[in-house]
């Protein structure tokens, strides 16, 4: 549910680059999301489709989504875990809870993809 | 199905059409727009000298009735509480009822408050001699987390009767609470309650945040609560910690 808003927001930030850089050819919108954030791929993408309804610029465009990892930084080993699945955020490798997030909180446009004649 | 598109037979052909596309970097957080206009409301609060704290909990968790019981420990006249709720104003006529300023947000559907939402409050009703602006979020243990709306720390409160899975559960939102109110804790024997599956599991998600353990009808277990927030006040103006 909370995925609309931020979709929406994902169309506003794509349409007001494209007619910043006067694109009017766009083919794919690159995103990473990482995995530590709230929002769900699928109704990212779910979302998407209904959204961008209005604006003929993207009635042909792929929203492409590649999920971020999320990492922690030890601060106590000064070693780095990949978080899984299953959510626990500490080390690994000392078991500290002595922790910050490196990765996995981001959910950023990260480029787009414009028709190679433009 | 396409796992990065969701589309169902598009993306092997995209691969051959790559090269012929040209790729420009943006680099552009989506939630940019929220977060410039959060990050304005803590600035602007912190140099008004107050804490602001993102109240977040289940429907029912006890979130008003932390605000209620805060009030026996920090004067009611230093604190103003902003109300997310999809309709109504229960909360915010009982909340007046303790003599706490209060200002309501109605999001109809929506699942959670963002900081425009604050912003328009804090632009009509500017904050004056107060120390501490509660904002409770919409009752919710997802959409919320996550969703900067200005505030400087994050509270969870979160039930016995909910169950003790719910950190296992809803992971998101605890791994960003500063402290989190385990609240009805004088029911944990009637809802059999597993406190110690609780608090491991929490662990794994947030070993930093201190765990408050409240009972509306104690008031004196709220106390703890509310240190820990002055405390955090202090550290954000700067001042000195009386030990």
């Amino acid at each position: 549910m909370h995925e609309l808003a931020v979709t929406q927001s994902l169309i506003n930030s794509v349409l007001t680059e494209c007619k910043n850089r006067n694109i009017t050819k766009l083919e794919n919108i690159i995103v990473e999301l990482g995995s530590l954030t709230s929002y769900v791929s699928d109704s990212i993408h779910f979302y998407y489709d209904l959204l961008k309804e209005p604006y003929e610029l993207l009635h042909d465009v792929h929203l492409i989504i590649h999920k971020v990892q999320g990492i922690i930084h030890c601060n106590a080993c000064k070693k780095e875990t990949t978080i899984d699945d299953s959510f626990i955020i500490m080390c690994k490798h000392c078991h500290s809870t002595d922790v910050y997030i490196v990765k996995g909180k981001e959910f950023i446009i990260k480029s787009l993809e414009i028709k190679g004649d433009e | 199905m396409c796992e990065e598109c969701g589309c169902q037979d598009h993306h092997q052909s995209l691969d051959q059409e790559k090269q012929s596309s040209k790729i420009i970097p943006i680099n552009q957080s989506v939630t940019a727009a929220n977060d410039i206009i959060a990050d304005q409301i803590t600035q602007v609060l912190k140099e008004k000298k107050v804490l602001s704290i993102n109240l977040m909990g289940s429907p029912g968790s006890g979130k008003t009735t932390v605000i209620e019981a805060l009030s026996k420990f920090i004067p009611s006249k230093d604190m103003v509480v902003i109300q997310g709720d999809l309709e109504s104003d229960i909360d915010k006529k009982r909340l007046e009822k303790s003599h706490i300023q209060t200002f309501q947000i109605n999001t109809h559907s929506g699942c959670h408050l963002n900081a425009s939402m604050i912003n328009n409050i804090l632009l009509h009703e500017p904050i004056v001699d107060k120390s501490f602006l509660i904002i409770e979020n919409v009752g919710n243990l997802v959409c919320p987390a996550g969703v900067n709306i200005g505030q400087h720390v994050n509270v969870v409160v979160s039930s016995v009767t909910e169950g003790s899975d719910k950190p296992k559960k809803y992971p998101i939102v605890f791994m960003d609470a500063h402290a989190i109110v385990l609240s009805k804790i004088d029911f944990a024997s009637l809802a059999e309650f597993n406190e110690e599956q609780y608090l491991h599991d929490l662990k794994e998600i947030n070993g930093t945040a201190p765990i408050f353990k409240t009972a509306a009808k104690q008031g004196s277990s709220f106390k703890a609560v509310a240190d820990f927030l002055i405390h955090k006040r202090s550290h954000l103006i700067g001042e000195r910690h009386q030990h």
